[in-house]
């Protein structure tokens, strides 16, 4: 096993030089900070439009990373030759394959750790500076009298300090309030995360970086389309298996349903959940779904990069 | 040989496990499917709900379901940037959307969209009414997403049930569709106490005085036990209003009466009694109900005992009584026609309360009078008539009434420079 993480760690080193990765970092860094800039468009429900923004940008450049990071990655190494060096070792190509998809895991979930941090901060800091918040300071103030430019800084950099502190509380395992029901929808992300990177390391090992690209893209739509698969096949046995072809279609349709992944268990409850107040609880099943799903995958890839001839 | 054959046996087990046990957990995903989408006519999405179309359904339109389909699981996001975008373009579109109803269509699509993502999003119901019932004037649009959001939230708000209470009160005068709203929100968690007097509100928009009489009486005795300042204040303040409400209706027809016996209406409320023209019809004793109120408020009986005491149930002598005279105001003072000369003729006369007409007088007095010692402060002498007030001449910028609210000129005197109303001497 010390092999697949030194693998890892190298796919980790490497990934992290590249260019697309930070480009993507702060792309997502900035849009999580408008979030904040969103409270002011709104009428109300500030914070619904903070967090599902920021939920969202989570999962969408996490995607983004592992399409784009994750679709060379095999790729590279063929199109340079470096595979020879790799092989010519006493590695084999299991270790390889799963080296790389552990690396690429653990450049996407270094990146959505940051991301988090930033999206945790964000929250706290609108917080704090809410109206509300400076309603209770302005409040405190005699009379007439209101705090002066100073004191008004003064005020945002405390608020500042405490956002960071209510951050690293919140990594800490010790959410609160405001971070409520957080950690588990980015969990949730991550799990979905790994089979859309297992994915991508399967295209990967077979075919050029745009395809699987593409074959990605595609396979994470149809994944979060899933369930409407199935209600496809509810559709076409609505209006009568009559012809082979309905018969053909509905067959094909039950049959993408069930090897498709289904994305939706990740996100269906846990994100509307996350926004409002009863409390989410881990969902043992996602997980189980998660790890044996990519599993499954990672098989496939395997597979396919055993019979490879690299000649 | 034999140890390729093993792994192949091996990776063959693995599929078959590992596949076997992710189709088991996909089956077992697709089983908990709830509802069906539908999918007719994908490739016309309408850009704009066409509500005209004879065959058009709200509640079976497709672009909401469709573009939550579009949307790749991404609803919440989705969700917030529609909100946000609905806010600028109800801003952008202010003043268009009374005026073209397509731009009204358009924000209508937004919120079913919107609510389409997110079926809890109780402020996106709350603004959708605004923008579409109040901005917009369609109420029927504004009930009909107000509907959507009860159905998907049920027992969860009150909040969507009010709002369309008011609708079905304020515009629609639908009451009884009001008391359905009342009862869905009564079910529903946190519901506030307000929102059950809004029965009380409804039954009196609905002419069932006795039962709207009935429930204020026993809010106030409710308030007045538990200490409601507020609350016993607008019981109290509810009460006069259902009787004075109450009592007016019959003068009011008792007048309609004489009308068809004089084509004419009556100068005092007096003549109603004199040619019995008010019936046997039941009222509101206001000083023995005043009476029964307070002695049941100090005695501190059961609520539901008290009521009955006071509505005169089970055969006990309450606040209601029948009688043929014209019926008079919570503290027993006759009620009052209004002349108003403006009131053109064959207009009946309002009927107003003698409390209401003598703080009317009030203000009416108080402002002549700083007006007369102003007057005296810079001539050295009162005015010889009221008429020498600049405010008194017609025309003038601010005016003083020339007469009291019951059109009969003020009693002046000029030597002294007091003036006092006719039908209110003690002031």
């Amino acid at each position: 096993m010390s092999k697949v993480w030194a693998i890892a760690f190298n796919t980790f080193k490497e990934a992290v030089r590249n260019r697309i990765l930070y480009i993507l970092l702060i792309f997502a860094v900035v849009l999580l900070l408008f979030s904040g800039v969103a409270r002011e468009l709104t009428i109300s429900a500030q914070e619904k439009i903070i967090r599902s923004l920021g939920l969202g940008c989570i999962n969408v450049f996490g995607l983004l990373i592992a399409v784009f990071v994750g679709i060379g990655l095999v790729y590279n190494e063929l199109d340079k030759k470096t595979i020879y060096t790799i092989i010519s070792k006493p590695i084999d190509r299991w270790q390889f394959i799963l080296g790389k998809y552990f690396g690429l895991l653990l450049t996407i979930y270094v990146n959505v750790l940051i991301m988090t941090i930033f999206f945790y901060f964000s929250l706290y800091y609108q917080t704090f500076t809410s109206d509300e918040a400076l309603a209770k300071i302005y409040a405190s103030y005699p009379r007439g009298q209101t705090p002066g430019t100073l004191q008004h800084l003064g005020y945002l950099a405390a608020a500042m300090v405490r956002s960071a502190g209510g951050t690293i509380k919140t990594l800490c395992f010790f959410p609160d309030q405001v971070t409520a029901n957080l950690q588990i929808v980015i969990l949730m992300t991550c799990l979905e995360l790994a089979i859309i990177t297992a994915f991508a390391i399967l295209y990967s090992s077979f075919s050029t970086p745009t395809l699987s690209a593409i074959l990605t893209v595609f396979t994470f739509i149809i994944g979060r389309g899933n369930e409407d698969i199935i209600r496809y096949t509810w559709y076409l046995e609505r209006k009568g298996l009559t012809s082979t072809a309905a018969l053909m279609k509905y067959r094909g349709a039950q049959f993408a349903a069930h090897i498709a992944p289904n994305l939706k268990i990740f996100y269906s409850d846990t994100s509307y959940r996350a926004l409002s107040d009863p409390p989410v609880v881990v969902d043992y099943y996602a997980i189980a779904y998660a790890v044996v799903y990519s599993a499954l995958i990672l098989s496939l890839a395997v597979l396919i990069f055993r019979r490879r001839n690299f000649k | 040989m034999v140890r390729r054959t093993f792994w192949i046996f091996v990776v063959v087990v693995w599929f078959a496990v590992a596949g076997v046990g992710v189709y088991w957990l996909q089956e077992h995903q697709i089983s908990d499917l709830q509802y069906a989408r539908p999918y007719r006519d994908t490739l016309a999405l309408p850009q704009i709900v066409d509500r005209d179309r004879a065959d058009s359904d709200p509640a079976e339109e497709e672009l909401p379901q469709l573009a939550e389909l579009l949307s790749v699981g991404y609803e919440e996001m989705a969700t917030s940037v529609l909100w946000l975008r609905v806010i600028q373009a109800f801003g952008a579109k202010l003043q268009h959307v009374r005026d073209n109803p397509l731009e009204l269509r358009a924000i209508e699509n937004f919120f079913w969209v919107i609510t389409e993502f997110d079926p809890h999003f109780v402020e996106a119901y709350r603004f959708g009414n605004f923008v579409l019932g109040d901005e917009g004037g369609d109420q029927v649009a504004a009930l009909r997403l107000l509907d959507r959001g009860i159905v998907r939230n049920y027992k969860q708000t009150y909040i969507l049930p009010y709002e369309a209470i008011f609708i079905c009160l304020n515009n629609l005068k639908n009451y009884k569709l009001a008391r359905y709203y009342v009862r869905l929100a009564l079910r529903s968690r946190n519901c506030p106490d307000y929102v059950k007097r809004t029965e009380n509100y409804i039954a009196l928009k609905r002419g069932n005085y006795e039962i709207a009489l009935e429930r204020w009486v026993r809010d106030e005795l409710e308030a007045a036990m538990n200490h409601q300042k507020y609350v016993l204040e607008i019981a109290r303040m509810q009460i006069n209003n259902i009787v004075n409400q109450w009592h007016f209706s019959i003068i009011e027809a008792a007048m309609d009466r004489y009308f068809g016996r004089h084509e004419d209406y009556p100068a005092r409320l007096e003549q109603l009694e004199e040619e019995n023209l008010i019936g046997s019809v039941r009222q509101v004793d206001g000083p023995r109900l005043v009476q029964l109120l307070d002695a049941a408020e100090n005695a501190g009986i059961p609520i539901n005992e008290a009521v009955d005491v006071i509505m005169g149930a089970k055969n006990r002598r309450g606040c209601i009584i029948e009688s043929n005279r014209v019926p008079r105001d919570l503290r027993g003072e006759p009620y009052l026609l209004l002349d108003d000369t403006v009131i053109p003729l064959q207009k009946r006369p309002e009927v107003v309360e003698r409390q209401t007409l003598r703080k009317n007088v009030e203000g009416h007095l108080l402002a002549i009078r700083r007006r007369i010692e102003g007057y005296a402060k810079t001539t050295g002498r009162y005015p010889t008539v009221l008429e020498e007030l600049p405010e008194m001449q017609p025309g003038a910028r601010e005016q003083l009434a020339r007469q009291d609210v019951a059109g009969m000129r003020w009693n002046y005197d000029p030597k002294t420079g007091t003036i006092r109303s006719y039908i209110f001497p003690e002031l």
